[in-house]
């Protein structure tokens, strides 16, 4: 385990229920969903991906330098990104591991040292369909989420920030993000993908 | 009214980011029940990686467990090595001084009974080595004692 950090049971729980979320979001991102759940086109899951990447870590195929990226909670986030990014390419999860290392100190971040995120995946048309068809019907009938949207159109989206603008409390903004995110959730249950 | 061919990058980001949180502005409970809502099973994503994390942990704890039995096999063979370059032409009385020095006991009577039957160099050979393997072996439980 010399090429990990030495973590608890819960700390491990914890870090894989974070990458799961990050996981999910790239899947969303990339409109990947296939019979009711979160798939890429050939069928490989969430959880395939948060396991393969904690896989390559523990076998040391990702390198972790803990110089150049302490948070090792980040180290895996830029190997999932990197796993999604060969799914995409058509790469099988088996062969990903056999490729190229390809970890902090490469991903995205174009010769930088220090803690990196690595580039957003630009949204797929399908996902911004489902993020237009939530918002449009929310904002459509509440001022509130009126007064959101509209910050949302100048890039600004924390709660604390829009609720300065626009005078809105937090609270309120925090329920508008909640709304959203149902009718979010209801719009996947409605399409179970290919 | 607000028109989706008005929506550049920046407001599908903001967008994005607004409906779908980050694990940073979420609770654990909170990830959880956004992971289910997804379809995630949690228990499972935990159940696999705990169970990565248990496997890798007993491969490690058995690869030192087989580094410990390399360097104790090679101390051994070492051991056996530098009693066997005694020489077998080392007399009666020079071998009757290691077995005192070296074993006690039950084994010693033992090693006696073997230096008396000895009637070949094979004899003498075979003695000398398990003479060296209970000494290797004796440090060993010195070494054990030392670092317990």
């Amino acid at each position: 385990m010399s090429n990990v950090p030495e973590l608890t049971n819960e700390q491990w729980a914890g870090l894989a229920d974070e990458l799961a979320l990050r996981v999910q979001h790239l899947f969303i991102r990339r409109g990947w969903r296939k019979k009711g759940s979160f798939k890429s086109p050939r069928g490989v899951g969430v959880e395939d991906v948060v396991s393969e990447a904690i896989t390559l870590a523990i076998s040391g195929k990702r390198k972790w330098d803990r110089e150049k990226c302490p948070d090792f909670g980040e180290f895996l986030n830029m190997v999932v990104w990197s796993i999604t990014g060969h799914l995409k390419d058509g790469v099988s999860l088996e062969d990903i591991a056999e490729l190229s290392e390809d970890d902090c100190s490469s991903v995205g971040v174009g010769g930088r040292s220090g803690p990196t995120e690595p580039p957003e995946i630009a949204i797929s048309e399908e996902t911004k369909d489902m993020l237009w068809g939530v918002a449009a019907s929310d904002f459509a009938d509440d001022p509130v989420s009126m007064k959101v949207f509209e910050c949302i159109m100048a890039g600004i989206w924390r709660p604390r920030d829009v609720a300065d603008l626009t005078g809105l409390s937090v609270e309120d903004v925090n329920k508008a993000r909640k709304r959203m995110k149902r009718k979010a959730d209801k719009w996947f249950e409605g399409r179970p993908g290919l | 009214m607000i028109e989706r061919e008005k929506m550049d990058a920046r407001a599908w980001e903001a967008l994005f980011n607004f409906v779908f949180p980050s694990d940073a502005e979420l609770s654990p409970s909170e990830i959880q029940e956004a992971l289910r809502a997804g379809g995630v099973n949690c228990k499972r994503v935990k159940e696999r990686v705990l169970a990565q994390v248990k496997a890798a942990k007993e491969q490690e704890t058995a690869r030192a467990a087989l580094e410990v039995a390399k360097a104790r096999r090679e101390r051994i063979s070492a051991q056996v090595a530098r009693f066997l370059g005694l020489g077998l032409e080392k007399s009666r009385e020079e071998l009757l001084a290691v077995i005192q020095a070296k074993v006690s006991g039950e084994q010693q009577v033992v090693c006696f009974n073997r230096l008396e039957k000895a009637a070949t160099d094979k004899d003498l050979r075979s003695l000398l080595e398990d003479l060296a393997i209970l000494d290797a072996f004796g440090e060993q439980e010195e070494q054990d004692e030392r670092s317990a």
